[in-house]
C-alpha cells in the first residue's frame, strides 16, 4: 500500500493533459482574466478530453476513479494553465460530482452525473455569506419546507462562478439557531438546478482580483424554490457531510497551490537560464536559484502530503490532518514561488505581459480562501496537538 | 517487533537529562539497543539481522527520537548502517569476523571522512595511503569523527593511486592520535580531531574495492541523510510534544498559555512543516528502495529546517522555562541546529538541488 505510487490511470490522466491543455497558453488567459471572462474553449476541451468522467461511476459513464486521479488532473491542469483552470476541474470534480455521487438521491445521481461528466454543467457552492464567513453555523439564509418544495430566502457572498452556474449548492438553515442543541445542527445543503429551480435569484458579480475568469459574486435569494428531493444527504444534518465534502476541496486545493508553485518556478527558471547580467546567467546566481530551489522542495513535499491525504480518502481514512495540512502548505509555497518568480524577473515582472504578477495576484487566494491559514492553523492546534480552541 | 523497536521509550526524558549533564556515554541506552537486535535492522535475517527495509528503517528512527532519545538516535542510527555497510562491502572474513560483533553491540565503528580543509568537498581530502606490499602507509587528518572514543573501528577515507578508498582501521592494532573537541550539543557523544602517521594497513581491511570508496558507500550515505532527517523529525515531535504539554498546564494571567493564539499557531505551523516532511521522507525512502535517489536532498533540506523551527518555536512556547536544562527543548533546539550545517550543510542541498533538479549552473 504505497500511497505515492502512480497508477497506470494516473499517468495516463496527466499525459492525456499535457498533450492538449498547451494550446491554451498565457495570451489565452491574460486575456480572460484581463476582461474577467469564462474559459469557454477550455471548458469544452476539458469536457472532451474526460477530465470531468474521472471520478464519475462507471455505471453513469465515468472512469470510477477516485480523488488521487482528480487532485492530478488539478494539478496537471494547473501548472500548465493557471489557477483558474485547475480550480474550474475541482468545481466539477469535487463540488459537482463528488457531492453528488457521495449524497444526493439515487434519481438525482442518475439525472445529473452522466450531465455532470460530459461538461453539462457549471457548478457553484454557497457557503459563504456577509456576516458568516470561517463562521458557517452564523449563516443566516434560511429554507423552510412548504407543500413539497424547499423555500430558501438569503445571502451568499463571494460565491466563484455563481454568474454562470447551471447548478447551485445552497447551505441554508433548516431549523433555527434557538431551536438547536449545538449551532452546527439544523444546517441543509440544498442544490438549486435552474431547470427545476422557481423564484428570484439574482447574481451580482465582484470585480474581483484573483480567478477573474471564474469570477466571485454576491447571490440574492428571494423566495428561491426547488423540489425538496434536491437536499443533499439529510435535512437539518448537513454538517455530517460538510466535512468529507470540505476535505476533498482542501485536497483540491493544495493540488492547485501545487501546481501553480511548479508553474511558478518553471517560468522562473527558464527566465534565469535565459537571462545574462554582469556576462553570466542569472541563474547562476546563489541568490536566485537557491529562493527557486527551496520553492521546488516545497512544492514536492506539500504534492507528497496531498497524495497521502487523497489516498487515504479514497480508502475511508480520516484524511482531515493530512488534508489541511496540504493546503496550507501549498498555499504557503505558492504564494513564495510568485514572490520568487517576481523578484527573478527584476524589472519584467512589473510588465503585465510577463503574466507574472496574474500569477501572484492568483496565489495570494489560496492563504485565505477557501480557508484562512489561522483556521487550519487552529485545527492542527486542536486536533494534532490537543491544545485548546483560541477563540 | 512493536516492543523491541519501543526499547527506547523505556528512557525517558529525566534519564537523558542525567546523561547530558553528566557528559557520560549512554550505556544502558546502548545496552537495550544492543539487547533489541536492532541494531541488525538492515542486515538480512540470514546474515542476523532483521532483514528490513529503508522506509521501515526510517519510521524506527523517526519513532526512537520522539520516544524520548532525540537525536540520541544517531546511535541507532549509525550503528544499523555501519553493520549495513560491514555487510554490503565488508570482505568476507569481515563479515564473519567483525559484524556479528557489530550487531550484538559489542563493537562500534565511526566514520572519518572530513577533513579540515576539505570540508564538503569530499573528493579533496588529502589523506594518503602508499601502497607497500600487502600493506598500505596512511597518513593523514579527520576532523568530527563522531564517538571515537568509544568505537574499535574506524572508517577511514584515505586516496590510494586507485582513487578513494575505505580503510577499517582497528584501534587494537593502531595508534591513533586524537583531539577532543567541544561542541553546543549532542552531549551524549565525543567529537574528535584525529590524526594516523604512517600507520601500516593490510589490503584486507579495505571496505569494498580499491579506488571505488565514496561510489560504494555512496547508498549508505543516501540512507544515512534519509534516518538523519527521520531522526530530525522525530525530535522535532518530541519538542512539541513537550511544549503542548507544557502550554496545556502553564496557566499565566489566568488561562491555559496553549490557549494563545501567539504561542499555539507557531507550534501548529511547525507541526504542519514536520508532518509534511515525515511524509515526504516516506516517499523519498520507498523511492530509494529501488535506488532512486530524487527526494532524498529534499526530504533531508526540509528536516533540517522543519526541525529547527520546531524545537525553537517549542522553547519559546516555555518562555523563561524554555532556557532551563531541566526542561529539555533547550538541548532538543542545541541538538538539531548542528544538523542544519553537518554532515551537509542547507546552503549546499539547495545548491544541489537547484543545480540537478532545476538544471541551473553548478556554483559549488
Amino acid at each position: 500500500m504505497n500511497p505515492f505510487e502512480a497508477t497506470e490511470e494516473q499517468k495516463i490522466v496527466s499525459e492525456n493533459i499535457g498533450k492538449v491543455l498547451l494550446k491554451f497558453d498565457e495570451p489565452y488567459w491574460r486575456e480572460l482574466d484581463r476582461k474577467g471572462e469564462f474559459p469557454e474553449e477550455y471548458f469544452r476541451e476539458a469536457a472532451s478530453l474526460g477530465l470531468f468522467s474521472i471520478n464519475c461511476p462507471e455505471e453513469y459513464g465515468g472512469l470510477g476513479l477516485g480523488i488521487r486521479e482528480v487532485s492530478l488532473a488539478i494539478k496537471e491542469t494547473t501548472k500548465i494553465c493557471g489557477m483558474s483552470a485547475g480550480d474550474l476541474i475541482m468545481a466539477t470534480c469535487i463540488f459537482g460530482i463528488q457531492t453528488i455521487k457521495s449524497f444526493a438521491r439515487r434519481h438525482i445521481q442518475e439525472e445529473l452525473l452522466p450531465e455532470l461528466s460530459a461538461g453539462k454543467h457549471i457548478v457553484s457552492f454557497a457557503i459563504t455569506e456577509p456576516e458568516a464567513g470561517v463562521e458557517t453555523p452564523a449563516i443566516k439564509t434560511k429554507a423552510s419546507l412548504e407543500n413539497g418544495r424547499f423555500i430558501i430566502n438569503g445571502r451568499k457572498i463571494w460565491i466563484t462562478l455563481a454568474h454562470k452556474a447551471s447548478l447551485i449548492f445552497i447551505l441554508a438553515r433548516t431549523k433555527n439557531i434557538e431551536e438547536v442543541k449545538k449551532r452546527t445542527d439544523g444546517l441543509s445543503l440544498i442544490l438549486l438546478d435552474k431547470r427545476k429551480m422557481k423564484g428570484n435569484l439574482t447574481v451580482s458579480r465582484i470585480d474581483e482580483i484573483s480567478m477573474r475568469p471564474l469570477g466571485s459574486c454576491e447571490v440574492y435569494l428571494d423566495d428561491v424554490s426547488v423540489p425538496d428531493d434536491y437536499v443533499i444527504g439529510e435535512m437539518d444534518k448537513a454538517w455530517d457531510i460538510l466535512p468529507t465534502i470540505l476535505n476533498a476541496e482542501r485536497i483540491s486545493t493544495a493540488s492547485i497551490g501545487v501546481g501553480l508553485t511548479e508553474l511558478l518556478v518553471k517560468k522562473a527558471v527558464e527566465y534565469a537560464k535565459l537571462r545574462k547580467t554582469f556576462s553570466r546567467e542569472l541563474g547562476s546566481n546563489q541568490a536566485i536559484q537557491f529562493p527557486l530551489a527551496k520553492a521546488y522542495a516545497d512544492a514536492k513535499t506539500a504534492w507528497s502530503i496531498t497524495k497521502k491525504a487523497a489516498w487515504e480518502f479514497d480508502n475511508q481514512f480520516d484524511c482531515a490532518v493530512s488534508a489541511n495540512v496540504a493546503a496550507y502548505l501549498a498555499g504557503q509555497s505558492a504564494f513564495f514561488a510568485a514572490d520568487r518568480a517576481m523578484q527573478t524577473f527584476g524589472g519584467m515582472a512589473y510588465g503585465i505581459s510577463s503574466d507574472i504578477e496574474r500569477y501572484w495576484r492568483d496565489s495570494r487566494l489560496l492563504r485565505t480562501g477557501p480557508v484562512p491559514e489561522e483556521m487550519v492553523l487552529s485545527f492542527i492546534a486542536q486536533r494534532v496537538l490537543g491544545l485548546q480552541r483560541s477563540y | 517487533m512493536q516492543e523491541k523497536e519501543l526499547f527506547s521509550s523505556r528512557f525517558k526524558p529525566d534519564y537523558w537529562r542525567n546523561v547530558y549533564q553528566s557528559k557520560v556515554f549512554p550505556d544502558e541506552f546502548w545496552n537495550a539497543l544492543s539487547s533489541s537486535g536492532m541494531i541488525g535492522f538492515l542486515v538480512s535475517k540470514h546474515m542476523g539481522g532483521f532483514g528490513r527495509n529503508i522506509s521501515d528503517f526510517c519510521t524506527s528512527v523517526a519513532k526512537v527520537a520522539r520516544y524520548y532519545a532525540g537525536m540520541g538516535s544517531y546511535l541507532f542510527l549509525s550503528s544499523a548502517l555501519s553493520s549495513l555497510a560491514f555487510e554490503r562491502l565488508g570482505q568476507e572474513w569481515m563479515k564473519s569476523e567483525i559484524l556479528p560483533n557489530l550487531i550484538t553491540g559489542k563493537e562500534k565503528v565511526c566514520v572519518a571522512l572530513t577533513e579540515e580543509a576539505s570540508g564538503l568537498d569530499a573528493n579533496s581530502i588529502r589523506t594518503l595511503a602508499v601502497r607497500k606490499g600487502d600493506y598500505f602507509e596512511i597518513t593523514g587528518s579527520k576532523m568530527f569523527v563522531t564517538n571515537f572514543d568509544q568505537c574499535r573501528y574506524v572508517l577511514l577515507f584515505a586516496n590510494t593511486d586507485k582513487g578513494k578508498t575505505v580503510f577499517v582501521v582497528d584501534k587494537e592494532k593502531h595508534i591513533i592520535n586524537h583531539e577532543e573537541l567541544r561542541k553546543a550539543g549532542l552531549d551524549f557523544i565525543k567529537l574528535f580531531r584525529i590524526n594516523v602517521d604512517s600507520i601500516e594497513v593490510n589490503k584486507e581491511y579495505i571496505l569494498g574495492t580499491e579506488g571505488n570508496g565514496l561510489k560504494e558507500m555512496r547508498h549508505i550515505f543516501m540512507i544515512d541523510r534519509l534516518a538523519t532527517a527521520s531522526s530530525l523529525v522525530g525530535t522535532g515531535f518530541l519538542a512539541l510534544d513537550t511544549a503542548a504539554s507544557y502550554a496545556k498546564s502553564r496557566v499565566v494571567f489566568n488561562k491555559s498559555i496553549g490557549s494563545n493564539q501567539g504561542i499555539q499557531f507557531a507550534l501548529a505551523d511547525s507541526a504542519c512543516r514536520l508532518l509534511a516532511t515525515d511524509c515526504i521522507i516516506d516517499e523519498a525512502s520507498r523511492l530509494l528502495e529501488c535506488k532512486d535517489e530524487s527526494y532524498v536532498n529534499i526530504a533531508l533540506l526540509q528536516a533540517m529546517v522543519s526541525s529547527s523551527l520546531a524545537t525553537d518555536k517549542a522553547l519559546q512556547a516555555h518562555g523563561g522555562h524554555g532556557y532551563l536544562e531541566d526542561y529539555d527543548v533547550v538541548r532538543y533546539w542545541r541538538d538539531v541546529r548542528a544538523y542544519k550545517v553537518h554532515p551537509l550543510s542547507e546552503e549546499i542541498v539547495l545548491a544541489s538541488i537547484a543545480s540537478s533538479c532545476l538544471g541551473l549552473p553548478r556554483t559549488y
